[in-house]
């Protein structure tokens, strides 16, 4: 059953979204551990799916449906799950930085790190820099995540970081930073702790700062 | 010393850049250099110039070419960039290669010659009773390329024309990366001189009295002196819409009116050349450049407009085009862009396959959303005009294939040449030179995509390409009766 859930949400296709609810609902029926259902399916599917989209076999609305699967079979398991006490493992604070409203790649990244059993907390679009520290101190997360889509927005990450340096919660964050002109070298010169090329990658090094 | 560059089309097919600039596919032209040079300098003095997509930095590889002898040692970013294979192969960055020796090089990427705008038939139909008199310049002041012309109003004749680079080429190939490559004042005087010497060029003598510019958003706000900064990020807000007047070397200039803060007087002028001022029945423009606008006006006067954030995926101009078409005929590609045991030979890489699916998932999904907005089908379209400095190169059945035009039935796609420039050269002859301009302008709608609550579920569906071929039609540029 395991496996069969696996594959519906790897498959891609728009039945197998209703498909996974129902597949969920089944295993939990039939007295597997919510838990085991995530750490057995859920996740090795949706690190599956990060791994081909990375190599270019499948592309983001293939992504996209997979991640709607996925996260199907998560609202269903998610009762269970705080029954058993199962929290996820750490808290993402992700937004699109100030003066950009680019947010179908950040989107993604949302998708592949819940997938990855983080709990990601979005704060959507042109985000200015306080609303980041205001979020940092309301959820207290381990990571932050700043998206940027356009030359002229890569200023407001460096102005987002420099704001979390300014608000002393530097050393209570990873960073995280991503978006198509963004590069590791302008990552290490603003400061930032990480940096991924695509949602599949955003999920390995999100894990690596965590030391997972 | 002396030392020959011999610069070959390669042979690919399709109509490109390239081959329009070299000659067809095989033709050569050969460089006697007596001293090192850049191949840059190579094609300038051929009158040639090579696309920079990141403005010629070593950044990217969209200015790839390949030496089939002689090629110069690689430096660190073109052995990053393009891998050791190819480099053994005998590809390079156009942007990095110095030459000291004889090479015979091919040109697989774009090349335009430098003088490939132009403005269209020997007279426009602009009605008698509306001409001015004198002399005037028109200047279709692009992303990629300037062109200029000086007309005489009463007979509407370009009586001389030029076309150069565009000088702020060097900062980016997008007007963002330029805005973050320099501050609006350098910027500004580059402009400033590259467009003085243009109109030197057409008019050495001072007779025309005045010099009519379109342009999109961000440069003609560079040209005017005006702050870019409410546009390149949000609210991408102009802060005028209205023409505006300013000097350049001595002479009287006025740019064109806005629509939005990426939908410009360039937009305006390729509508105005394409009839959507007139329109009796639904007619759709894509104007695809470096940027991409779509407009869609109705009988009746409601028009709508939107800036669709293409980028230059199309670049690649036709080959690329061409290239992706036929592998998605012969299902080496599938509908949802995967590209499946390619031969390591493939003319292109799963990656070009993906970034062209962003460009064309951005059109076609701006087009369906004016198109909802406006309360129609696709199939109501009686004409969709696409023009540009890339859409003008693209064959209608590629254009199809790809799906770049929604839903629109092919046969009623028309490409046309040179829109902006045919555009703001028959205003130019109009005795109030503005008015049409700022009339259409004005009754246009501005839609915002990242506003418009279905713009990303559509943008993630027109991802995909259609699943089959839709009937072909034959490729008709510029049909030159309709030029006014
Ligand atoms: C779709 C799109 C839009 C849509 C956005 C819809 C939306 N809700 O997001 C709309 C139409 C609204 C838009 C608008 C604009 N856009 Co736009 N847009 C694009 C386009 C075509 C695709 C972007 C995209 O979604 N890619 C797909 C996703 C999956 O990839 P991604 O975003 O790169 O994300 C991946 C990685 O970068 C990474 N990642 C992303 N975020 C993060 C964060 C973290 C923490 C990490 C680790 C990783 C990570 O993981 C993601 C998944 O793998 C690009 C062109 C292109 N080829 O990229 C232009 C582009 C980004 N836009 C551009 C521009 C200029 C604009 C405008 C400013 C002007 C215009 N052209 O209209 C406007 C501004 C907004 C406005 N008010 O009009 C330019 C930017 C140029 C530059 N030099 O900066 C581009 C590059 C096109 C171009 N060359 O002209 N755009």
């Amino acid at each position: 059953m395991l496996a069969q859930l696996a594959e519906a949400i790897r498959s891609h296709r728009p039945e197998s979204i209703a498909a996974c609810r129902a597949l969920a609902e089944r295993a939990l029926a039939a007295g597997v551990p919510a838990a085991r259902i995530v750490d057995a399916a859920l996740i090795p599917a949706m690190a599956d799916v990060g791994r081909r989209f990375r190599a270019d076999e499948i592309f983001v609305p293939e992504v996209l449906v997979s991640a709607k699967a996925m996260q199907g079979a998560l609202d269903v398991l998610e009762p269970a799950l705080a029954d058993a006490g199962r929290e996820p493992f750490a808290t993402i604070v992700l937004g699109t930085v100030q003066g950009d409203v680019h947010d179908i790649g950040k989107n993604l990244v949302a998708m592949m790190l819940r997938g990855a059993g983080l709990r990601v907390v979005d704060l959507g679009v042109n985000v200015a820099p306080q609303r980041f520290v205001a979020a940092i101190d309301a959820h207290r997360p381990e990571l932050v995540g700043l998206s940027a889509l356009l030359t002229t927005t890569m200023d407001a990450m460096r102005a987002t970081l420099d704001a979390i340096v300014a608000a002393g919660q530097r050393d209570r964050v990873r960073v995280l930073v991503g978006g198509a002109p963004v590069t590791a070298a302008w990552a290490m010169s603003i400061g930032a702790d990480g940096h991924a090329d695509d949602a599949a990658e955003a999920a390995t090094v999100a894990l690596r700062l965590l030391g997972r | 010393m002396t030392f020959s560059v011999t610069l070959r089309a390669a042979a690919t097919s399709g109509v490109a850049g390239t081959l329009d600039a070299v000659g067809g596919p095989g033709t050569e032209r050969v460089f006697v250099a007596s001293a090192p040079c850049t191949l840059v300098d190579v094609l300038a003095a051929l009158d040639l110039t090579l696309e920079l997509p990141c403005g010629g930095t070593a950044r990217c590889t969209g200015c790839r070419v390949r030496f089939a002898a002689g090629a110069p040692a690689p430096t660190p970013p073109e052995r990053a960039l393009l891998g050791d294979a190819a480099v053994a192969a005998g590809e390079r960055l156009g942007c990095a290669c110095v030459l000291h020796d004889t090479a015979i090089l091919e040109l697989p990427g774009p090349v335009w010659r430098a003088g490939g705008k132009g403005f269209g038939p020997d007279r426009l139909d602009v009605p008698a009773t509306a001409r001015g008199v004198g002399e005037a310049l028109a200047v279709d002041l692009g992303t990629t390329a300037v062109a200029a012309a000086r007309i005489d109003r009463a007979t509407t004749r370009a009586l001389a024309q030029v076309c150069a680079p565009n000088p702020l080429q060097r900062f980016g190939a997008d007007v963002l990366a330029r805005v973050s490559a320099a501050s609006g004042g350098a910027l500004r005087a580059e402009l400033d001189a590259g467009l003085a010497r243009v109109c030197a060029q057409v008019d050495p003598d001072r007779r025309a009295d005045a010099v009519l510019v379109c342009a999109n958003p961000v440069t003609t706000h560079l040209l005017v002196g005006a702050d870019v900064a409410s546009l390149v990020r949000a609210p991408f807000e102009p802060s005028f819409r209205s023409p505006q007047p300013f000097e350049v070397d001595g002479r009287r200039g006025l740019t064109l009116p806005l629509i939005g803060g990426h939908v410009g007087g360039d937009a305006v002028a390729a509508a105005l050349a394409c009839g959507l001022d007139r329109a009796v029945a639904p007619v759709a423009l894509v104007d695809l450049g470096t940027n991409c606008e779509v407009l869609l006006a109705l009988p009746g006067g409601r028009r709508l407009a939107a800036s669709a954030a293409a980028g230059p995926a199309f670049a690649g101009g036709a080959e690329r085009a061409a290239t992706i078409a036929a592998l998605l005929d012969a299902g080496v590609i599938d509908a949802s862009g995967r590209l499946r045991d390619a031969p390591a030979t493939a003319p292109v890489t799963a990656r070009d396959v993906r970034a062209l699916q962003l460009a064309k998932g951005a059109i076609a999904a701006a087009l369906d959303v004016l198109l909802h907005r406006a309360g129609i089908a696709a199939a109501d379209v009686a004409a969709l005009h696409l023009c540009g400095v890339f859409g003008a190169r693209l064959p209608v059945p590629f254009v199809a294939r790809l799906g770049m035009c929604g839903d629109v039935p092919p046969e009623r796609v028309t490409v046309w040449r040179d829109a902006a420039a045919i555009g703001v050269r028959a205003l130019a002859c109009e005795r109030s030179p503005l008015e049409r301009a700022v009339t259409f302008a004005a009754r246009v709608e501005h839609v915002d995509l990242a506003l418009d609550h279905d713009y990303r579920q559509r943008f993630v569906e027109r991802l995909q390409f259609p699943s089959r071929p839709p009937a072909a039609s034959p490729w008709t540029p510029n049909p030159p009766s309709r030029a006014r």
